[in-house]
């Protein structure tokens, strides 16, 4: 034990005078004492394990070639992000990096014409974001980045960080769900779910009092659920069109000017309190927990679990209380469950019990905005595009994965941008 | 409830045995004090010194020699109190024995602090005048060693009571043995602590005439979003009266004579400054705040007297903004004495007159930086004359009249920007249903409160001395008359910008309302008082006073109308002192708080439930019908607060100045005034809609008769006599001799107080508005009221040196709570329900053993904001100093230190509550008469 100790303490001191004199101005010298940091020589390899025919349909052969890498240590801000694009064996290097944990992003979508070369397969792509650790000198990384799938109906937008003005309240019914059809066929709304699943993720609730509707591979634990009206056939959505749900499907720019009209929307939240436009087909309320307001679903503005389920007979489906609450919350089957998102706050202060929902459904939640931040309310969380087909018609990116599938944009209820 | 009966039996069975022996034993015969009032240093004679018996009439004059004699004064350990214009006023304490001559010189300083002697704290065996129960009885010097800016700052010196900054900051209110009140807030959302029971149940007695705050209505109620801060609910705001102007506080913590009314906690007797006063200079500072004080009192005419004070004070109450508080305050006080004086120097006609004004102001103004829209301004005066008419009528009988007329104007505005979601709204007043509109957005919403409390008091009180049944009587008998109202203006808003913001579409937005249509309150009381003295043997003395007191609220405005409710209040305590140094006491009796006129009358409720919500795109073909109901929520038996009370005590003296007081207490109010929610259901109609198509321009209209008609169950906040309060406690004084060789004296004291509350009525779940807009919830679950249990030791330790020579008193306070702890009794589990509460509004209980049944399992659901494990805040102290210091040319200087180590308190962790301290806080006071500065004073 000594010998490590003293070499400890060696390396504490020296790291010390390093610092040191790394910070002092020693003028016209140009040479100063660098820190001793272990640095390395890294290769990445991105292999396409994961989707096997379509690389062989493709060419590609057991790589994948023409990705957008991007490296970047942990805690380093964007101008300190490397990137590189995989050659035809699929690697990257970056050279002389300092030793850490790194985060690897990828993001290889298929182009339109590779896309109608696998259509059948119901792949996209590959994009992934992985965290390795480099330790140095020379570091060689194989990573099998996750296929990308077409899949069918998309929750594409997200919006619901209310308006919000310190000391005075906040406006929190201006928000919208977006749906998008990404599939080749047409979607029938009529009786799919939506909803909000289990979501005590925060100080409040200790994590150990949760992960029985946290981490359910059986399914997603839901908590406001509305259904779409329709007896079957009545509301169609085709391949590429979208479908607004809005809380309150009204103008909101007539009482807050920075607010979203949202009058236009296909379908609205229902609630039995807030205004009620005729003109746009209510929800139905199919669960037992409803939001305070009474103005229909409105997601708890410091964390987002939206999911969208083909029809489900609750009264089917495993029921439960937490901590003996009054009203039950619904297990989705993982066999109904179409699409599952998942947003956190970077609001400085709060902790998040992670994982939301089963890696199943989601493998890593997507960070936005801190809520009530000045104009937070002007962004939204969109569904990130994988590729636009020749009649430009746009396939968004699904790889169960909110933090590489979406990210903080405009508030673009109705289109994708 | 066994040990409040088994106390009081061991009272009653105490003072009935020493009633019957005292019966048999010789007659008492008072003694005669005197001695030679003389200046201290040079040793000559002061003449015309006033020095006169406290608790008692007994007043004379020394004559040329400095000699003075008083006879009759009542056994047992008294004090005298020596006044002499250029003189401080002094007091001495003096063991009398049953007959016999007493000689005592009394040595006179120009200035107190150059007296031996001199006390800087509380009297803690001291009594009020006229009254046996445990009392704390604070001098003219201790109040003026103190730095305090109101009455609240010389209250400190109670046993108990927490030390704070002084200041104007936030409403000062006091509560008597309990966790005292530093705000009114609870009471004003309904929900009362014991703090808050305490705290309006503690009557304020300002010369006399007890200070209202009855009819103080400037309370959003308990739907109020906007917070207000106010006194309303709670005791009187302590900052109308500057600390700087009073002469002596009697506390009287324990049993109350008969005379006293309106409280259930305790009496607290304020005199102010009035007589012939030098003309005298306060002027003090501290980095937050100011005040100037002015007074001086004058002889003319022979027969009157006048003194006038004047005080302004100011302090920034919030360091980092521009809020600030600011008091300015006046008494004009005339005394005329007419008529041959009789025995014991006592004149004939005595008339004592006071005009009294405060005006006291919390001003926020609107910061646009740190919180746009946002501002408070509060402007509180008052204006009171009173006069107290004495005439002797023979040598043992006096006549009193007082009468006094107490107005107010409260003037509160507050406002601040507001958001609400886009909802249906109406504005209507009356009840019924109409076409609304909608709203929605951030909106400015400012609300006025103008009020106007008034009182009328009067008393006729017929006192007699007597000797019957081998002791000697003082007895009383009075009747009370008082009147109370407010004739403001009210509550009021624009109803389009109203100060809430949620609305469910079920519970309605508060109207404005109008104060000067809640008619007036009248009450009448009698009461019979005696004090008995009865001695044993040469040094044995018996003390009774027994009283009997009716308190009537009459039905209508009144005088002559009907009784409301009727209280009896039979009292009585004892005092036995087998030995000079010795007393035992005890004490019972009930007491009775008039409820507040917020809560006789209170505001009607509204509800307004949506029948139509047809918001179309196109403005013009927009629909919102709603249908107001408008709930009384006025209780016509809500009636008196009762308590009843009971203590127990010893007192013994330790050598010359030396003293230790021990009382044990239990009081139970029966009956404080809270809101009981009380479930209802209300019909709302649905509409089927003709001509509903979109695009026509036009809105559709509704079909009559109604479509269907659902249940809307709603709460109502009603008055009710419905909180059970038991305080028991322990509170304890120990003044030790002084140190003669360091010119130090030490003064502990302890108060440990344990509350417990009990609310009648039910709580419902927290989801009852869920439970309101979902017509598919059949029912919801209901609880017992909450428990709540509550307990405080606070240990204060004063050590005091004196160096007479210089003038100098150097006081280091260190206050230590020892002991805070909080807990409600209740379960909270999701078996603890009580029953359940259906659409229609019934409540359906449930009995324990069928609860975990499968059919009730919507039912179980965790009791929510119950603290089921014991709270515990750790304990802690702070230290605070005070030096005091005679100034050439008769002059004081003082300098304070509150929190001189700046202690910060602790965090607060998971299951246990934070405590912070005050900020340390340092500043000067400068007291001069005029007249060193003004050559012509």
């Amino acid at each position: 034990m000594t010998p490590l100790r003293l070499r400890l303490g060696w390396i504490a001191t020296a790291a010390a005078g390093a610092a040191f004199l790394s910070s002092c101005d020693f003028g016209g010298v140009t040479e100063v004492a660098r820190p001793p940091v272990a640095r390395a020589d890294v290769t990445l390899t991105f292999t396409a394990d994961s989707l096997p025919e379509a690389a062989e349909r493709l060419g590609w052969g057991s790589a994948i070639p023409g990705a957008e890498v991007a490296f970047a240590r942990d805690g380093a801000g964007p101008e300190d992000v490397l990137t590189a694009t995989t050659d035809g064996q699929g690697t990257v290097r970056f050279n002389d990096v300092p030793v850490g944990t790194y985060r690897v992003s990828l993001s290889r979508p298929f182009t339109a014409e590779e896309f109608e070369e696998v259509r059948e397969s119901g792949v996209t792509g590959v994009a992934d974001a992985v965290a390795v650790s480099i330790q140095g000198p020379t570091d060689e990384i194989e990573i099998a980045p996750v296929p990308m799938l077409q899949r069918d109906l998309l929750i594409s937008e997200y919006h619901f960080t209310p308006f919000f003005r310190s000391g005075i309240g906040s406006y929190q019914t201006g928000g919208f769900l977006e749906l998008y059809n990404n599939s080749d066929t047409i979607i029938y709304l009529d009786g799919k779910l939506v909803g909000r699943a289990f979501d005590p993720v925060h100080d409040a609730t200790p994590c150990d009092w949760t992960p029985a509707f946290r981490t359910d591979p059986a399914g997603v634990w839901g908590l406001e659920i509305q259904q779409f009206p329709g007896s079957g056939r009545d509301f169609p959505l085709e391949p590429g069109q979208l479908a607004v749900i809005a809380t309150d499907a009204i103008d909101h720019s007539e009482f807050i000017d920075e607010l979203l009209d949202l009058s236009g929307a296909d379908f609205e939240f229902t609630g039995p309190s807030g205004p009620d436009n005729p003109g746009v087909p209510n929800m139905i309320d199919v669960a037992e927990f409803t939001s305070q307001l009474g103005h229909g679903i409105i997601y708890n503005s410091l964390t987002g679990i939206p999911f969208v389920a083909e029809a489900v007979d609750l009264d089917m489906v495993e029921r439960a209380r937490f901590l003996n609450q009054s009203h039950h919350l619904f297990r989705i089957p993982r066999d109904r469950v179409l699409d599952v998102a998942a947003f956190y706050t970077t609001f400085p202060g709060l902790t998040w019990c992670f994982p939301f929902v089963h890696a199943d459904f989601n493998r890593r939640e997507a960070p936005y905005l801190p809520d009530g931040g000045e104009g937070s309310w002007l962004s939204s969380i969109n569904r990130k595009v994988a590729l636009v087909l020749p009649d430009g018609r746009k396939v968004l990116q699904h790889t169960r994965n909110s933090e590489t599938d979406f990210s903080v944009g405009e508030r673009t209820p109705g289109w994708i941008p | 409830m066994s040990s409040q009966r088994s106390t009081a039996r061991v009272v009653f069975a105490f003072v009935s045995v020493l009633t019957l022996t005292g019966a048999g034993v010789a007659s008492a015969q008072d003694a005669t004090v005197t001695g030679r009032v003389l200046e201290q240093g040079t040793g000559d004679p002061v003449a015309g010194a006033t020095v006169s018996v406290e608790g008692t009439d007994l007043r004379v004059f020394s004559d040329n020699a400095g000699t003075y004699r008083l006879v009759n004064v009542p056994a047992g350990t008294q004090t005298l109190q020596v006044q002499r214009l250029g003189y401080a006023q002094a007091r001495f304490p003096v063991t009398v024995p049953s007959r016999g001559l007493v000689e005592l010189d009394l040595p006179l300083a120009t200035r107190a602090l150059e007296l031996e002697g001199v006390t800087v704290t509380a009297d803690p065996v001291g009594r009020a005048r006229g009254e046996l129960g445990t009392a704390t009885v604070i001098g003219s010097d201790a109040i003026r060693a103190r730095t305090a800016a109101s009455l609240a700052g010389v209250l400190e010196l109670v046993p108990g009571t927490l030390l704070q900054p002084p200041g104007l900051a936030g409403v000062q209110q006091i509560s008597l043995r309990a966790v005292p009140a530093t705000s009114g807030g609870p009471a004003n959302l309904g929900m009362a602590s014991p703090a808050d029971l305490a705290s309006f149940g503690t009557l304020i007695v300002l010369d006399g005439v007890p200070v209202s705050n009855n009819a103080n209505l400037q309370t959003v109620g308990p739907r109020g979003e906007f917070a207000i801060p106010s006194s309303a609910g709670g005791g009187i705001d302590l900052r109308r009266i500057p600390a700087t102007t009073i002469e002596r506080v009697e506390i009287i913590r324990g049993v109350p004579s008969a005379r006293f009314g309106d409280l259930t906690q305790g009496a607290i007797l304020v005199d102010t400054r009035a007589g012939e006063i030098d003309p005298e200079l306060l002027v003090r500072y501290d980095p937050r705040s100011g005040e100037v004080t002015l007074l001086g009192g004058t002889a003319f005419g022979g027969n009157h007297t006048g003194t006038l004070t004047m005080d302004v004070a100011r302090t920034r109450t919030d360091v980092l903004r521009d809020d600030q508080a600011y008091r300015m305050s006046g008494q004009l006080s005339h005394r005329a004495v007419f008529g041959p004086p009789m025995e014991g120097n006592r004149a004939r006609l005595t008339m004592d007159s006071r005009v009294d004004y405060f005006r006291m102001v919390d001003d926020r103004p609107e910061e646009p930086d740190l919180a746009p829209g946002r501002a408070i301004s509060i402007r509180d005066q008052g204006l009171r004359a009173s006069t107290r008419t004495r005439l002797a009528l023979s040598d043992a009988s006096t006549l009193e009249l007082t009468a006094a007329v107490d107005g107010g104007r409260q003037r509160t505005f507050r406002q601040g920007f507001r958001i609400r979601a886009a909802m249906p709204f109406t504005d209507r007043l009356s009840e019924g249903r109409s076409e609304g509109f909608y709203v929605g957005g951030q909106y400015l919403s400012q609300l006025w409160m103008e009020g106007e409390p008034w009182q009328v008091f009067s008393r006729m009180e017929g006192s007699r001395k007597a000797r019957w049944l081998s002791g000697s009587h003082d007895l009383r008998a009075g009747v009370e008359l008082r009147r109370e109202w407010n004739r403001g203006a009210g509550f009021q808003f624009d109803m389009a910008t109203p100060p809430q913001s949620s609305f469910n579409g079920v519970d309605g937005f508060d109207r404005p309302r109008r104060f000067d249509e809640v008619p007036p309150v009248a009450t009448t009381a009698l009461y019979l008082d005696d004090r008995m003295t009865f001695s044993f043997g040469h040094d044995v003395l018996l003390q009774l006073q027994s009283g009997l007191r009716v308190d009537l609220l009459h039905d209508g405005s009144t005088w002559f109308s009907g009784s409301r409710d009727v209280v009896v209040q039979p009292r009585l305590q004892a005092e036995l002192a087998p030995l000079s140094w010795l007393r035992f006491r005890a004490g019972a009796g009930r007491v009775a708080k008039l409820p507040a006129l917020q809560h006789l009358f209170p505001a009607p409720q509204y509800f307004d439930l949506v029948n139509v919500n047809w918001f179309a795109n196109d403005p013009a073909e927009r629909l919102a019908v709603l249908t107001t109901f408008i709930l009384d929520p006025s209780n016509p038996d809500l009636g008196y607060s009762r308590a009843d009370k009971a203590e127990v005590g010893v007192e013994i003296g330790l050598g010359r100045d030396g003293g230790l007081a021990l009382v044990a207490f239990e009081d139970r109010i029966s009956g404080g005034v809270g809101l009981r929610r009380e479930p209802l259901s209300l019909e709302r109609e649905l509409f089927q809609l003709a001509d509903s198509t979109l695009g026509t321009g036009t809105p559709p209209e509704i079909i009559e008769p109604a479509d269907e008609v659902d249940a809307v169950p709603v709460l109502l906040d009603r008055p009710a006599n419905n909180l059970h309060l038991r305080t028991r406690g322990l509170e304890f004084t120990a003044f030790l001799p002084e140190i003669r060789p360091l010119r130090t004296r030490t003064e502990l004291q302890g108060a440990w107080v344990r509350n417990r509350l009990e609310r009648d009525g039910y709580e419902f779940s927290r989801r009852f508005s869920d439970f309101q807009m979902q017509p598919d919830r059949p029912r919801v679950p209901y609880w017992e009221g909450a428990i709540s249990t509550g307990e405080r030791a606070i240990l204060t330790s004063r050590i005091v040196h004196h160096l007479p020579a210089v003038g100098l008193v150097v006081t280091g306070t260190v206050q230590h709570v020892v002991r805070e702890n909080r807990q409600d009794l209740n379960r909270a589990d999701s078996l603890s329900f009580k029953g359940y509460l259906t659409r229609d509004g019934q409540l359906v209980p449930v009995p324990p053993e069928n609860r975990a049944n499968p059919e009730f399992a919507d039912l179980r659901e965790r009791r929510v904001f119950l603290v089921t494990e014991p709270q515990k805040i750790p304990s802690d102290w702070l230290l605070s100093l005070q030096v005091n210091k005679t100034l050439p040319g008769d002059g004081t200087l003082s300098f304070f230190a509150f929190n001189a180590l700046d202690r910060r308190g602790r965090f607060g962790q998971p299951g246990i509550p934070p405590r912070s301290h005050p900020r340390m806080q340092f500043g000067l006071d400068v007291t001069m008469p005029a007249r060193s500065f003004v050559p012509w004073m």
